[in-house]
């Protein structure tokens, strides 16, 4: 009978171990999406003191959107927060939206190859947040999950991982709109 | 401990149902090709020249740097974005080699008059969006005037050749498979004798046994770099 107990507290040692170091992965696959999530939003904040300089030499009259988009990448820039960043990163989002709305009055300027090129970077850089997003939200969906199911949510919480933020993009964000070509 | 078991496995179920919800579920992607990967012609847009010129050079640099670069043509995106069907069926396939994520996919769809170049991780300093862009626009070019077949493997050489360059060598994909070094050539089928012979397939042949080291992708993933175009 005592080594029927022995074995049953080692399977379930075993299983335990199993389960924490499920949960210990899941967080870090969760943490290594954000950093990428993170990534793609400098990466396209990088963009934009270029885009500010070719658009500038084509527009006379654009100057307060020049500033918006300029001053949302700075605040992205000094956001510290997971929070701060995604609200920062809306607001370049709309100020760009805005910035490529008044570009399409500017023929000139979207036959001009840097601005091209810029525009196709843009894009590049929208389709992998887009992607980085998704990749995020499906790790915390599945890291959730296990905090909060039976059995992972009893080791959850003996060990003191909580459930993590989703991404919630505001209700009244827009994608940035391309710009045609055409 | 059966009552654990099964809620253990209730809860697996539980939480692959959660992981749905897709649109790309509802999709028929192609089948992932079991030989001569790097070309899924789906839409018949290509010809046997060209085909086999593509398999030629997607050996080629398979072979030399694990990075595998695939043309899929498809008949429809099937109301998918281009770019999610691309990054979806790059990640299901897994094109490139999985430590170096240096695979490329190469995806046009006929009646949507769509193309995409999809970038893994490893080769988006190699291939950023720019490059990719100016790649599918040589390819538009042909397109436009119908010439489908040579755009395509245009358009693939022009990826290898830079993923050659990328990686610092000189090679380039512009020798045509029959032009290849003797010397090479004498070598290449003396080792490939010397391997027929000692390989257990000759004292035990299976089926479909011949293609063994080069034949899946090394499951290599992409974020969604490249760039997407039209015609």
């Amino acid at each position: 009978m005592k080594k029927f107990i022995l074995i049953g507290l080692v399977l379930m040692v075993l299983a335990s171990v199993g389960l924490y170091n499920d949960l210990v992965s899941s967080e870090t696959s969760v943490k290594s999406y954000w950093a990428q999530v993170e990534n793609q939003m400098q990466r396209r904040a990088d963009l934009v003191p270029n885009l500010v300089r070719v658009v500038s030499g084509y527009t006379l009259h654009e100057g307060k959107i020049m500033h918006e988009v300029t001053q949302a990448r700075i605040k992205l820039g000094q956001a510290s927060t997971s929070k701060e960043k995604i609200e920062a990163n809306e607001e370049l989002n709309s100020s760009l939206s805005k910035l490529l709305v008044v570009v399409e009055n500017y023929p000139n300027l979207k036959a001009n190859e840097q601005f091209q090129s810029l525009m196709v970077q843009l894009e590049g850089t929208e389709n992998r947040m887009a992607v980085a997003r998704k990749d995020y939200v499906q790790a915390v969906n599945v890291y959730n999950l296990k905090v909060k199911k039976f059995p992972s949510n009893v080791f959850a919480s003996m060990f003191g991982f909580t459930e993590l933020p989703q991404f919630e993009a505001s209700s009244d964000s827009k994608e940035v709109p391309k710009v045609e070509f055409k | 401990m059966r009552n654990l078991i099964s809620v253990f496995i209730l809860a697996i179920l539980f939480i692959c149902c959660g992981c749905g919800g897709n649109q790309a579920d509802s999709v028929d992607f192609p089948m992932r090709p079991q030989k001569d990967i790097y070309v899924v012609d789906a839409a018949h847009m290509l010809d046997e020249d060209s085909r086999n010129q593509i398999l030629y050079y997607g050996a080629e640099l398979d072979k030399k740097y694990k990075a595998q670069v695939v043309v899929v043509t498809v008949d429809s995106l099937q109301g998918l974005d281009i770019e999610e069907y691309a990054t979806t069926l790059f990640r299901t396939w897994g094109i490139g080699d999985k430590e170096k994520s240096n695979g490329v996919l190469l995806l046009i769809s006929k009646n949507d008059r769509k193309f995409r170049i999809e970038v893994g991780y490893g080769l988006e300093g190699i291939l950023p969006d720019a490059k990719c862009n100016i790649i599918l626009s040589g390819m538009q070019g042909s397109f436009q005037k119908k010439h489908f077949a040579k755009g395509i493997e245009d358009a693939y050489i022009n990826i290898t050749n830079q993923i050659y360059k990328g990686y610092g060598d000189d090679e380039t994909a512009n020798n045509k498979a029959g032009t290849v070094d003797i010397g090479i050539l004498v070598i290449v089928l003396f080792v490939m004798a010397i391997s027929f012979f000692i390989s257990t397939d000759t004292l035990f042949p299976r089926l479909g046994s011949s293609h063994n080291k080069f034949n899946g992708f090394g499951g290599g993933s992409s974020g969604g770099g490249g760039a997407s175009g039209g015609w």
